[in-house]
């Protein structure tokens, strides 16, 4: 019985990438990320919501900039040299996200993760799924599939 | 792996069906030969063989009926005339019918096609002059015919034609053995275990058939249908004739089965044939193997094999029908022109190559850049290298983009359908003559292609040509004549659709126009712009809305989508002579002409399908109006001006705009406005990227691009920088203050 407890819990294993938005530490599965690169500049993209940052080049694929600290409402990132941008695959789409540092790649168990706080941001609880706790820091888990840039979002 | 076999089959009806259309112009106009009809049936059994093996049961009796009638043809039981043409017709458009849907495993009702199921019997009946019951019997489908026709299709990609199954049994062709000669009869049944040991009977043979002449007969009696084929027990045993060289001896023969004793059953026989020999035959086994002589009786004589029996790892295979051809040309083989060997690939990989090349060629334009930035341009062997990068990159894309090429052949084809049915329909005879199907077009273009032409070909029928009593009263022939035309004319391809009918009847149009409220009374239009209200939206000339065409969405419809492949139409006419409709279109959908200009600091490209003049700043008469609304006036016309800038809000609007260059675009409305930019750079050949594929349609932008230097440039959406007609506004003009503007209108 144990053992297949065991079995289970083993199972369960995933690796995530952690990475900092200012203060905050926060993680995707690595299963999204494709690869992970230094900022570039972008071209501007009319009518695109504020946390698009704009298109950028990836050997010949045309794809959209996300600026996660905007889109989680931390704040505009004045992109330079220093900024990393995580190139992620989600449904089906390829995009990638502006954050300020990659952090760590870590093996966690799946059931560790924690519930959201209740707390009154609604874009808190759209967008992190949960938390871990590794060590002392709190890392984010960002719900993937709502981060994505909404199509209804566009002309508005 | 059936689903496979089984899309692989269908693709090959593709091709076949093709050839039997191409058979069936001939036979039109004419220019047929026995090779034709040859080719045709052989398309048919070749479809029935497939069908036979996936158990579509339909298929294989209407393929059946029909290819009995094409052997009448090829026997010369029949004579081919206009009947035997027209029922070859609709034999050929049914068989279509059942072929897709059994593709899509549609049930078709069984009425469809009984017609011409019953005429094409009826064919064969009379041509034969068999009762009805004998000809229920030649229907019956010997399903072992097809279980070993089936090899062909699930084994034997490689595209070779197969003998016909219902060939009389193979013919002993100059056996190989002089009279008085011994002969070895090696019979050899290979154990399961001889397989899975890694050992292939091939190689054995070739062995055998370094001793001397020898020839190979493989029995697949015992081989399982297809469907319920398993890869053990080993089920092939073959029969080998040897005509050993001098000094070989059954020892020797012994040595090369040494090394699977015990894995396969082995019997040595020593005989002495009797007949003249042929001519030599070949001495590798997997090369050419003709029947056995007839040899002697303990030799015991293997069912012919009615197939080739390529089946691995059987390296024997029936005779070559050369041979056939040769002895007879009734045997149905290959076409005397040699065929182009092809592959079929997926087209994702194609497209893969497509990007990779592209990107090649702008990491070589960024090379060549920075080339020239460094001090060191002096080293002329660098530059020389990178002259000879620069050609070799050009011909790789050109190359590549060939790749996703096909000749509009097939397009044509299925035109020939369209137009054969709709002059039923509209009850006119007519003809359709191609010109030029060897063009080459983008794949995706002849796809969509499909739709507009199918349009435009039923308009041309139903509108373009006159009744038959008409053409005969106006002097000419009752068959009207639709020519379908390709060709490559500076790098773009023209598709011509001409009728040879009463040309637009422009009072009529005109009044039509007037009615619908398209033109007003006081316009003045010269011919050619009465022939292109055609093309505006709900406009229709029918009186009554027929069948056919007559919906009030035709040509605009046509011309949206022609223009949506980057193309543009045009339609000429000549009133008691014919209209002409001319599509041109881009070589490919990939690279599109684009004039590189900037604004607000960002790089665009406008498409230059849609531009139709450029004006420096301080060329253009500009006219403020309300709100910093102006108006350009361009030949007693005046013309919205869209700022780019502010429409895809990179900015606020400009005070003004002397510094402004103009372009004039038109949109697919046939409408035109300016764009005010801040520069134009240079014209520009660039490739496309969608922007969908990982973000969303962008208002006012169509697609994206990537520079020499690697920076993403949009390509802007033209049709949505035309402002509407009472809705002054297409949702960008005013960028911000959109809401704004929809309130004023």
């Amino acid at each position: 019985m144990s053992e297949q407890a065991t079995q289970e819990q083993t199972d369960e294993r995933i690796e995530i990438v952690s990475f900092a938005i200012g203060e905050q530490a926060f993680c995707l599965d690595i299963g999204h990320v494709l690869e992970i690169r230094g900022w570039t500049s972008t071209t501007t993209l009319p009518h695109a919501p504020e946390y698009v940052v704009g298109m950028m080049n990836l050997r010949g694929a045309v794809l959209p900039v996300i600026d996660l600290s905007m889109r989680l409402g931390l704040g505009k990132t004045i992109p330079e040299s220093r900024h990393v941008i995580i190139i992620a695959h989600i449904d089906e789409k390829s995009v990638g996200f502006l954050v300020d540092a990659v952090s760590n790649i870590i093996t966690v168990n799946t059931d560790e993760i924690k519930a959201t706080p209740e707390v009154s941001s609604s874009r808190t609880a759209a967008f992190i799924r949960g938390v871990y706790t590794l060590d002392d820091t709190i890392v984010r888990a960002i719900d993937v599939h709502q981060i994505m840039p909404q199509e209804a979002m566009s002309a508005a | 792996m059936m689903s496979d076999l089984r899309d692989m089959f269908f693709e090959e009806c593709d091709d076949l069906l093709e050839v039997l259309s191409t058979g069936l112009e001939e036979l039109q106009n004419e220019t047929s030969d026995a090779e034709t009809i040859n080719s045709m049936f052989r398309s048919v059994h070749s479809i029935k063989g497939g069908a036979g093996a996936f158990g579509l049961d339909r298929l294989i009796k209407f393929a059946h009926a029909f290819e009995n009638v094409l052997d009448d043809l090829r026997s010369n039981k029949i004579e081919v005339d206009g009947t035997i043409t027209a029922l070859m017709f609709s034999g050929f458009d049914h068989l279509n019918d059942v072929v897709d849907a059994a593709r899509d495993d549609n049930d078709l009702p069984e009425s469809d096609g009984a017609a011409v199921l019953a005429e094409l019997k009826q064919t064969t009946q009379n041509a034969n002059g068999l009762s009805g019951d004998e000809e229920e019997d030649a229907n019956e489908v010997d399903s072992d015919d097809f279980v070993v026709q089936a090899m062909d299709f699930g084994l034997d990609l490689g595209g070779e034609d197969d003998a016909p199954a219902d060939l009389p049994g193979l013919p002993s062709l100059g056996g190989g053995a002089a009279e008085g000669t011994m002969l070895f009869v090696v019979k050899f049944k290979a154990e399961t275990v001889l397989y899975t040991r890694g050992h292939d009977p091939a190689l054995l043979f070739r062995a055998l058939g370094e001793m001397g002449d020898l020839s190979i007969e493989a029995d697949l009696e015992a081989v399982a249908p297809l469907e319920s084929l398993k890869d053990a027990p080993a089920a092939i045993s073959w029969t080998l004739t040897l005509r050993p060289d001098d000094g070989i001896d059954e020892g020797a023969i012994r040595e090369i089965f040494e090394f699977v004793e015990g894995q396969c059953i082995l019997q040595i026989t020593e005989v002495v044939a009797e007949t003249p020999a042929g001519e030599a035959s070949a001495t590798e086994a997997e090369v050419e193997s003709p029947a056995p002589a007839p040899v002697a009786e303990d030799a015991p004589a293997v069912a012919p094999t009615k197939a080739k029996t390529k089946t691995k790892p059987t390296p024997a295979k029936a005779p070559k029908a050369e041979k056939q051809e040769a002895k007879g040309g009734d045997g149905g083989k290959k076409s005397s022109e040699p065929r182009n060997s092809t592959i079929r690939v997926d087209l994702n990989r194609v497209d893969r190559l497509i990007n990779l090349v592209g990107e090649l060629v702008i990491s070589e334009a960024m090379l060549r850049q920075s080339m020239n930035e460094l001090p060191v341009s002096a080293n002329s062997a660098v530059s020389e290298a990178i002259g000879q990068l620069k050609t070799l990159s050009g011909v790789l894309q050109e190359s590549v983009m060939a790749i996703r090429a096909q000749p509009v052949r097939g397009l044509f084809q299925r035109m020939s359908r369209i137009v054969r049915e709709s002059s039923r329909q509209a009850g006119k005879t007519s003809r359709l003559v191609m010109v030029g199907e060897a063009t080459e077009v983008d794949k995706t273009v002849t796809e969509r292609l499909v739709e507009p032409l199918t349009h435009m070909i039923r308009n041309s029928v139903d509108h373009g040509l006159e009744t038959p009593e008409d053409r005969l009263a106006a002097g000419k022939p009752e068959m009207g004549t639709i020519k379908l035309e390709a060709a490559h004319r500076s790098g773009r391809v023209v598709i011509s659709l001409s009728d040879d009918g009463a040309g637009v009847n422009r009072p009529k149009v005109r009044e039509k126009a007037l009615e619908k409220g398209i033109i007003r009374p006081e316009d003045d239009l010269t011919d050619s712009d009465i022939d292109n209200l055609l093309f505006r939206a709900g406009f229709s000339t029918a009186d009554e809305i027929s069948q056919l065409s007559g919906r009030g969405v035709g040509m605009d419809v046509v011309r949206s989508e022609i223009q949506a492949l980057g193309g543009r139409i045009n339609l000429q006419s000549e009133p008691g002579k014919g209209t002409t409709i001319t599509i041109s279109l881009p070589l490919t959908l990939a690279v599109m002409e684009g004039m590189l200009i900037e604004v607000a600091g960002e790089s665009l490209v406008v498409p230059t399908v849609a531009l139709r003049e450029t004006l420096q700043p301080g060329q253009a008469n500009i006219h403020d109006f309300c709100d910093g609304d102006r108006g350009l006036s361009v030949n007693d016309s005046m013309l919205p001006i869209v700022d780019l800038g502010e429409a895809l809000g990179f900015r606020s609007p400009l005070p003004d705009f002397s510094n402004q260059s103009l372009l004039l675009i038109e949109g697919e409305s046939g409408r035109r406005s300016a764009l005010a930019v801040d520069g134009i750079v240079e014209q520009r050949e660039v490739v496309i990227k969608g922007l969908e594929h990982n973000y969303q349609s962008i208002p006012g932008i169509a697609a994206a691009t990537i520079l020499g230097n690697g920076k993403i440039a949009l390509i802007v959406d033209t049709d949505q920088m035309i402002p509407s007609p009472g809705n002054g506004n297409t949702g960008l003009l005013k960028g911000s203050d959109m809401a704004e503007v929809n309130s004023y209108v």
